[in-house]
């Protein structure tokens, strides 16, 4: 699986979520758009029932929460 | 930032300074993103000077000792591992240099954005022992358990994880118990509490009797947090409240606790950069997946190294020295050539002093020890 692209500075924080918003779902896998923009695939049964829309935390691949 | 966010920035800075009066208080922030954004937005300069943000030890890459990246190195230098880490990790000092030098030496370690990555590595290169490097707090760790349990379910035999992740419950009753620590209130790491709930930090005001406020990133949630615990100080009752409620229950996320608990247990102590050891502070894997477990799979040698005598990163840890007030901050130690792990990562305090000091405190505080 790949999660996000290569980003400008090589470097992805140890311990800093961001917030995606879901524009796929496929099982345990979801796909969303981060702050960037950028389309990134995360899993996603931590959060699960997720619906199309819905803004969701990810970090280090995964969506740990949700955002009302 | 927005009319209407500049607008209600400006209201809760006036509440700030209303409530503050004259008495100065000490606001600790323990998460590494808060005091990234305090500092680049300049929200010091907003608040009355008697109202101090003092830095925590949240910043999971400043806390990792040098010896644990000395242990990666030993790792990525054995000619069937490739290591895999997080960018944050790769200049972090230890005590033979750096992961990132190690690269560049020829020791096979790639950036990864997810422990997952690590795992499909692993599937697409099955001749090669394939290392997550796990660093980081509740937040990081529901991740990397994951990928474990997939491991698992895959048959993966060649994946493993180098296991560093902490809690955050542990250090802070470390910090808050030592002597010479004067906090009023602590400004609670919304992330972590994401996935523990906010009500796990009720015993700041239970134990210690201090308010604490669990907060968002954003620059007018810290300035709502800071009005939120100030009110707390005048109602002289101590709780834990949360600011960061469009994230954050009390509960927290219950699926990503139940996966940690399935996969890790807590080592009996773990030794902290600045704080030394503390007892049941970090995570190791549980017996039933010791499979995945690099410190069981490979000979880790379990260096200790002693702090650079000249690097104060212990005391900015623990919130008793600024960035400033140490003898190398942006001479000899700078985000290119960092010596301490504060410098190293961006939400490390001597990087965000160093950055966007001069929004903050920077300019009324005069330096010490320069």
């Amino acid at each position: 699986m790949s999660t996000v692209p290569p980003r400008a500075c090589g470097e992805v924080c140890s311990d800093a979520a961001e917030v995606v918003i879901v524009t796929g779902l496929d099982g345990d896998q979801a796909t969303g758009i981060d702050p960037a923009g950028v389309t990134i695939c995360f899993a996603a049964e931590l959060v699960a029932p997720l619906a199309l829309g819905a803004r969701v935390l990810v970090h280090a691949g995964a969506a740990i929460g949700r955002i009302a | 930032m927005s009319a209407t966010e500049r607008e209600v920035a400006g209201r809760l800075a006036t509440e700030i300074a209303r409530l503050a009066g004259e008495e100065h208080v000490r606001f600790m922030e323990v998460c590494g993103g808060h005091t990234h954004t305090i500092y680049r937005y300049g929200i010091p300069s907003l608040l009355p000077e008697n109202v101090e943000f003092v830095h925590g030890p949240g910043c999971p890459v400043c806390v990792i000792p040098m010896g644990r990246v000395d242990d990666a190195i030993a790792l990525a230098t054995e000619e069937t591992v490739t290591l895999c880490c997080f960018g944050d990790l790769l200049r972090v000092p230890g005590g033979r240099g750096s992961l990132m030098e190690a690269r560049a030496e020829g020791a096979d370690v790639r950036i990864v954005y997810s422990p997952l990555d690590a795992l499909a590595l692993a599937e697409r290169e099955p001749d090669r022992q394939v290392v997550f490097l796990a660093v980081g707090f509740e937040t990081t760790a529901p991740a990397t358990a994951l990928t474990v349990l997939r491991a698992a379910a895959r048959g993966v035999a060649n994946f493993s994880v180098l296991c560093n992740h902490v809690t955050i419950e542990e250090p802070l009753r470390a910090l808050l118990g030592a002597p010479g620590v004067a906090l009023d209130g602590l400004i609670g790491p919304g992330h972590v509490a994401v996935v523990t709930g906010a009500a796990a930090f009720g015993f700041v005001a239970k134990e210690f009797s201090l308010p604490i406020v669990v907060s968002g990133f954003e620059p007018n949630d810290l300035l709502e947090s800071v009005a939120m615990l100030l009110r707390q100080r005048h109602s002289g009752r101590w709780r834990a409240e949360n600011q960061y409620r469009r994230a954050v229950s009390d509960e927290g996320n219950l699926a990503a606790q139940a996966v940690m608990a399935q996969v890790f247990t807590r080592r009996a102590r773990f030794a902290w950069r600045g704080l030394g050891e503390i007892e049941r502070s970090a995570y190791g894997l549980r017996e039933e997946f010791s499979r995945f477990d690099a410190e069981r799979r490979f000979a880790v040698p379990g260096i200790t190294v002693p702090d650079p005598r000249a690097c104060r990163c212990g005391e900015v840890l623990r919130g008793v020295r600024k960035p400033w007030q140490c003898g190398v901050f942006g001479t000899a130690c700078t985000p290119e050539r960092p010596i301490g792990t504060c410098m190293v990562s961006s939400e490390g305090a001597c990087a965000a002093y160093y950055h966007y000091g001069r929004l903050g405190g920077l300019r009324r505080e005069p330096a010490v020890g320069r």
